[in-house]
């Protein structure tokens, strides 16, 4: 039978501290069921008109990409030999961080009636959206395929980068909704704040444009190792298109292991703050 | 397996006075400033509150509007979560308030169906042995394939009411006896409460109602400002709530 039956609800436990990443995995996977339940419905109102739907959620990255492309045929003379590739893969690597960041962070306010209705754990809903972000993210990674055909790009070893570089933006995506979702049920801006904090973002990360251009000599040495390190994403963008092209990754160790470092870190306290705070947040809905 | 089944100590509850109004991000930056004392920003909803009901018992709950009632059935339901004692509830739990919302305006009236069960904790399995009924239940066959959002409200309201009443709870809130669609469909519904009622389930009813809480419940618990102000004796609940009204 179901998942809840017979079991003793008490929510005047404790508050995890340091625990709290364990306690939101053992109750993802208490509720894995309705995990399931929550993605199957964005997918099928996402898809509900099968191939026009999947059609639609495509066309946006592609038109991007056409556009970029051809912004970059007239203003830039770098030699980039898969350039349609590099900026396609940007935008979907962005657009996976993007959305899984800006609906979770929306996601307690816009489920108020289903949360003043029947209690289970809040964070359901912020994995909920990472969930279906990822699947919608690997769906629309098939539009790649005619291009890696077209430049005869075989998988090699250095496609292990695109599950590693996955996994870190949705980390971070998510962990960064761990605070705005609560800030959100208080202040009903703060998702336009986020939005607009992500749109300056898109164009200062290497999204239609190759990380070569900001670290490859065009700024001192010491600001690209600091643009790095403040900007995660950078990184990750960089992994997938790596995973894909077969390059080395060009990014410093050191730099690489304080990254991931940062977005476990982020990962964590944010679960922290959502597990100490969401009792009180929901009160705001 | 305990005797009781929803077992409340010492529980208080605090609430926010302003709840929508803090919109603005400047308000809440200013606010901080400001500095407004926390008496000013919080109520306490529930204070004090003990409560113990046995398996099966059928309790009533009955105050002045504000007084409480709802934010109660909320705290049982695990909704919120008492800032201070302890609430221990065992098993499993449907509060029926205000109906038809939560649902998914795209998706059909069956795939809504599947999704509400699986909120309720419910496998693909057990909620499709009760699909059959609660669409019979809910008297609107020849559009559960139609997506929701070209339903009438009085369709909403009987498809989330037919669902929560057959989800068979352990434990029943219930927010004020309600009247939902036409005449038949309120006789319906007022059937299966009875019959819910009547059942093993343990209930909590908050109602204005006299009548309704003496017909049904075993005891009637009198609310005032947050806190529970009689025994149990449905009598003095009633007294107590004669003498509110003056």
């Amino acid at each position: 039978m179901g998942v809840s039956e017979n079991k003793v609800l008490r929510r005047d436990g404790k508050l995890p501290f340091l625990s709290a990443p364990v306690k939101i995995m053992q109750n993802l996977y208490n509720y894995r069921q309705l995990l399931k339940h929550f993605i199957g419905r964005d997918l099928k109102v996402r898809y509900h008109n099968s191939i026009l739907g999947y059609g639609w959620s495509v066309l946006e990255p592609l038109a991007l990409t056409v556009t970029f492309y051809i912004l970059f045929a007239i203003l830039s003379d770098s030699e980039d030999p898969y350039r349609p590739l590099t900026i396609l893969l940007g935008i979907l690597a962005w657009s996976l961080f993007a959305k899984t960041f800006s609906n979770g962070t929306t996601c307690i306010q816009r489920n108020s009636s289903l949360i003043q209705r029947v209690y289970f754990p809040r964070e359901i809903f912020l994995f909920s959206k990472s969930g279906y972000n990822m699947f919608h993210f690997i769906l629309s990674l098939l539009v790649i395929i005619p291009l890696l055909i077209n430049y005869e790009l075989m998988p090699t070893q250095q496609l292990i980068l695109l599950p590693i570089a996955l996994i870190m933006i949705l980390m971070l995506g998510t962990g960064l909704a761990f605070f705005t979702s609560i800030l959100q049920t208080k202040a009903r801006d703060v998702e336009h704040i986020v939005t607009i904090g992500l749109r300056i973002s898109f164009y200062l990360s290497p999204v239609f444009y190759p990380l070569e251009m900001i670290t490859g000599g065009r700024i001192p040495e010491q600001y690209a190792e600091a643009y790095l390190i403040a900007n995660p994403m950078a990184t990750y963008i960089t992994m997938i298109r790596s995973a894909f092209t077969g390059a080395p990754l060009d990014i410093p160790t050191m730099n690489l292991v304080i990254t991931f470092a940062t977005t476990i870190a982020i990962f964590w306290i944010g679960s922290i703050y959502f597990m100490r705070k969401e009792r009180k947040a929901v009160k705001f809905i | 397996m305990n005797e009781s089944a929803i077992s409340i100590k010492d529980a208080a509850l605090d609430y926010p006075r302003k709840k929508k109004g803090v919109g603005l991000l400047r308000e809440f930056i200013t606010g901080r400033f400001k500095k407004i004392p926390r008496k000013d920003r919080w109520f306490r909803a529930l204070n004090g509150i003990n409560l113990e009901v046995k398996r099966g018992e059928v309790v009533g709950i009955m105050g002045p509007n504000g007084s409480g009632k709802s934010t109660l059935l909320r705290v049982i339901a695990g909704i919120y979560a008492p800032d201070e004692g302890s609430v221990e509830v065992e098993g499993r739990i449907t509060l029926l308030a205000g109906i038809g919302t939560g649902f998914n305006q795209d998706l059909t009236g069956r795939e809504n169906i599947k999704l509400t069960g699986s909120i309720f904790g419910f496998d693909s399995n057990s909620i499709s042995d009760m699909e059959e009924g609660i669409i019979d239940f809910s008297g609107i066959r020849e559009f559960i394939d139609d997506p929701i959002r070209t339903y009438s409200a009085g369709m909403r309201a009987r498809l989330g009411f037919a669902i929560i009443s057959n989800l068979e709870p352990d434990i029943l809130l219930l927010d004020e006896v309600m009247s939902v669609g036409d005449y038949e469909f309120r006789k319906k519904s007022r059937a299966r409460i009875d019959e819910l009622v009547q059942g093993d389930a343990t209930v909590v009813i908050v109602s204005h109602s006299k009548s309704i809480l003496q017909s049904m419940c075993d005891k009637v618990y009198g609310i005032h400002n947050g806190e529970i102000v009689t025994d149990g004796e449905p009598d003095s609940a009633f007294e107590f709530y004669e003498s509110e009204k003056e």
